[in-house]
C-alpha cells in the first residue's frame, strides 16, 4: 500500500499507549457510570473532562479559523501551508472534543438530542453546540481538498475548483461561527455572576474568551510549525510566524488591559495584592499567559528566533488554559464549597484522549502529502499565487 | 395563578415530617445516615433527599439557639437552571413549580453550576443517571392537593397557596408580629424572586438559608452577552469583508505595478 506512509516511532508508541488507556477509561465509564469513574459530586459538577476536554480543547482548535482568516482575508499566500496544517489540526481537535464530551455527559447517546429534537436558545451551551456542529461542516469543506488531491479524477478536480471558488464564503462562515462559540464558552460561567472569585469575575467574560481564543489560535499555529519543522523538516517561516505572534500579543494585550480595567471598575484591584492562594494563582496566570508572551514578542530578536516564538506561543496557550481552569475551579471553589481533585481515571482519560488526538494528527499530516507541502509543490503554489 | 410556599421558621419544630412525607410521596429510597456536628440527617440534600431540615446550633445574646430550616428547591420566578438548560428539559411551569423532563435531559449538569442555591442533584451513582430535585409535588398540585411536605406539617409551618397571597400573609405576619420576626421575607427578592418564601425569627445568617444570594434575575447574566451576538456577527462580518476588499485592492495594485514595470 503506497498510501500508508504513517510510521510508528517510540514517541508515537507512548502516545498510542496513553490513547489506549483513555479508551479503557471510556469503556469503564460507560458501564460503571460517572460516579465510579470520576470524582464529580453535586458541588463539583464540572470537572477535568468539561474543563479540559471541552472548554480548553475548543480554543486549541482556534488555529483553524484564525489561519483561514489570515490566508484568505489578508490574501497572505505565504501562509498556505501553515493554514493547511492548522486547519486539519482544528478539524481533529474539534472532533476529538465532540467525542470526549459524549463521555462527560450523563447519557452519552443523547449528545445530539438538543440539536435534533429540542433546544433552548437562552442556553449558552446550546449555542456552543450549534456553532461547533456547523463549524465542523465548514472544517470539512476546508479540509476535503487535501483528502481528494491524491485522486486524479475529473470530478475531483471540478469539486476542488468549486470549493476553491467558494473558499472565502466558507472562511467567513467559519470566522463568524468561531467568534460565536469561542465567546459563548466564556458566557457559560457568566451565569454565576459574582459567586465567581473577584479576581476572575469579569462582566464580559465572553469577549475575554474570544480574545484569548484568537491569541491561542495564532499561538497554536506557531507551535504546530515549531513541531512540524522539527519533526518533518518543513521550513520554519520565521517572518510569517512573527507576524502571527504580533497578532497574538495584540489580542492578549487588549484582554489583559480589559481584565485589569474591569478589576479597577469593580473596585477589586486591591485583590491582586492581597496575599491568599487565589492571588498567587492569578499572578502566575497573568505572568505566564500575558506578560511573558507580550514581553517576549516585543523584542525584535525574539521574534526572529524559533525558540522565542515557540516559547511565547507556549505561554499564550498555557495562559488560555489557566484562565479556563481558574474560572471553572479556582474561582468557583469557595462558592461551590467543594474540594475537587480529579481521579486517576479522569486524568488518564484526558491525557490519553489528548495523546490520541496528537497521534491522529500525525497520521493525517503524514498520509496527505499536500499538507506538508513538498518543496516543488510549494514553489508551484508560490508561482500560481503570484 | 403561580403557586408557592411560605415557610414560617418560627413555627417549625424540627420534626422532619416534611422530609419523610417527601420521600414517601416521591418514592425516594432511604439513604445511609451519618453522624455530623448537628442533628441534620442525612448531611446534605441529594438526588434521593429533595428536602432536608437543616439544624444549626449557635449562640445569640449568650443563649444557645437552635434553628431548623427546611431547605429544598425554591422554584425561582426566573430560574437560572431553566435558562442554561441546553435541552430545554427544565421548565418553569405556569403553576409555579420548576420541573425537569427526564426524557430531554442529556446530563450536562450545567444547571448544577448555575443554581445559586445548589438545588439540582445528580445521580452520580447510577449508570443511567437523572437530574433530581423538588418538584413542589406538581402532580399533586394539578390534582388540587397541597405538596406532600405542606400537607404533612403538624404545626402549619409550611403554607401552600398563590405566591402573591403568601407574600401578603408574610407581610401581615411581619407587621403584626412585633419583635417575633426579623424584617426580611427571604425569597421575595432573592434571585429575582422565588416561589418559596421564608420568614424567620432569628437572623437569616443563623439559619441554613444562603444569605449571599444576589437579587438579580440570573438569566440576564448570560442573556446580556447572548443578545449581543447579532452585533458581534455584524462587526466581525463587516471587519472581515472590509479586510478582504482591502487585501483584494492591494493585490490588484501590486499586480498593476508589476505590469507597469515589465512594460
Amino acid at each position: 500500500m503506497t498510501w500508508w506512509r504513517w510510521r510508528i516511532t517510540p514517541l508515537k508508541g507512548i502516545l498510542l499507549a496513553l490513547f489506549g488507556g483513555s479508551i479503557a477509561v471510556a469503556l469503564y465509564r460507560l458501564f460503571a457510570g460517572l460516579g465510579a469513574s470520576t470524582n464529580l459530586t453535586d458541588t463539583s459538577p464540572w470537572g477535568l473532562w468539561k474543563a479540559v476536554d471541552v472548554i480548553i480543547v475548543v480554543p486549541l482548535g482556534a488555529s483553524g479559523f484564525t489561519m483561514a482568516f489570515v490566508r484568505y482575508f489578508l490574501k497572505a499566500e505565504k501562509y498556505e501551508y501553515i493554514m493547511r496544517r492548522s486547519v486539519i489540526w482544528a478539524a481533529i481537535a474539534y472532533l476529538s472534543m465532540g467525542a470526549r464530551l459524549a463521555f462527560d455527559i450523563g447519557l452519552p447517546w443523547r449528545l445530539p438530542y438538543p440539536l435534533v429534537f429540542w433546544g433552548n436558545i437562552h442556553s449558552p451551551l446550546f449555542e456552543v453546540a450549534w456553532c461547533v456542529a456547523l463549524y465542523l461542516i465548514v472544517l470539512f469543506f476546508e479540509n476535503v481538498p487535501r483528502m481528494l488531491e491524491r485522486f486524479q479524477a475529473r470530478w475531483v478536480e471540478r469539486l476542488n475548483n468549486a470549493i476553491h471558488h467558494f473558499a472565502p464564503v466558507f472562511v467567513l462562515v467559519g470566522v463568524l461561527l468561531s467568534s460565536m462559540h469561542q465567546s459563548s464558552l466564556g458566557t457559560l460561567y457568566m451565569i454565576v455572576g459574582k459567586r465567581m472569585d473577584p479576581l476572575w469575575y469579569h462582566p464580559w467574560l465572553n469577549y475575554i474568551y474570544l480574545l484569548t481564543a484568537i491569541a491561542t489560535g495564532l499561538a497554536v499555529a506557531i507551535l504546530i510549525e515549531g513541531f512540524s519543522s522539527r519533526y518533518y523538516g518543513t521550513a520554519f517561516q520565521t517572518r510569517e510566524l512573527a507576524k502571527l505572534g504580533i497578532g497574538a500579543a495584540v489580542a492578549l494585550g487588549i484582554a489583559l488591559l480589559w481584565r485589569v480595567g474591569s478589576l479597577i471598575a469593580e473596585g477589586q484591584i486591591s485583590q491582586i495584592l492581597q496575599p491568599r492562594l487565589e492571588m498567587y494563582i492569578w499572578w502566575i496566570e497573568i505572568l505566564v499567559g500575558y506578560v511573558m508572551p507580550i514581553g517576549l514578542l516585543s523584542f525584535h530578536r525574539v521574534r526572529a528566533s524559533r525558540w522565542g516564538l515557540v516559547l511565547a506561543a507556549a505561554g499564550t496557550v498555557a495562559g488560555m488554559a489557566m484562565l479556563r481552569l481558574n474560572v471553572v475551579f479556582t474561582g468557583m471553589a469557595k462558592a461551590m464549597g467543594s474540594h475537587y481533585v480529579p481521579s486517576f481515571t479522569e486524568i488518564l482519560f484526558t491525557v490519553g484522549a489528548t495523546a490520541g488526538t496528537l497521534v491522529i494528527y500525525t497520521w493525517f499530516v503524514e498520509t496527505l502529502p499536500t499538507i506538508q507541502g513538498e518543496p516543488q509543490v510549494m514553489a508551484a503554489a508560490q508561482t500560481a499565487a503570484d | 395563578m403561580s403557586k408557592g410556599m411560605l415557610i414560617d421558621l418560627t413555627k417549625c419544630i424540627g420534626c422532619r415530617g416534611c422530609q419523610v412525607a417527601c420521600k414517601q410521596w416521591n418514592d425516594l429510597p432511604a439513604e445511609k445516615t451519618q453522624i455530623g456536628a448537628e442533628f441534620t440527617n442525612p448531611q446534605n440534600r441529594s438526588a434521593y433527599t429533595w428536602t432536608l431540615v437543616e439544624f444549626k446550633s449557635t449562640e445569640r445574646d449568650g443563649k444557645p439557639v437552635c434553628s431548623f430550616t427546611k431547605t429544598q428547591c425554591l422554584h425561582c420566578e426566573h430560574p437560572a437552571c431553566e435558562s442554561v438548560c441546553i435541552a430545554a428539559a427544565i421548565k418553569k411551569t405556569e403553576l409555579g413549580p420548576v420541573t425537569v423532563d427526564h426524557d430531554k435531559c442529556i446530563g450536562c449538569r450545567y444547571c448544577q453550576v448555575a443554581c445559586p442555591f445548589g438545588v439540582p442533584k445528580y445521580q452520580y451513582d447510577k449508570v443511567f443517571p437523572k437530574m433530581q430535585k423538588c418538584t413542589m409535588c406538581v402532580e399533586r398540585i394539578e390534582a388540587g392537593l397541597q405538596p406532600a411536605c405542606a400537607a404533612t406539617c403538624p404545626n402549619g409551618a409550611i403554607l401552600f397557596g398563590d405566591r402573591a397571597e403568601l407574600l401578603k400573609t408574610a407581610k401581615a405576619r411581619l407587621a403584626s408580629g412585633g419583635t417575633k420576626y426579623i424584617d426580611h421575607i427571604y425569597g421575595e427578592k432573592e434571585a429575582g424572586g422565588t416561589a418559596v418564601l421564608y420568614i424567620s425569627g432569628i437572623p437569616l445568617e443563623l439559619t441554613a438559608l444562603k444569605t449571599d444570594v444576589t437579587e438579580d434575575a440570573l438569566p440576564n447574566y448570560t442573556w446580556k452577552a447572548m443578545k449581543q451576538i447579532p452585533a458581534l456577527l455584524g462587526a466581525v462580518g463587516v471587519a472581515s469583508l472590509g479586510l478582504l476588499a482591502y487585501s483584494n485592492r492591494r493585490t490588484a495594485i501590486a499586480a498593476e505595478a508589476k505590469k507597469e514595470e515589465s512594460r
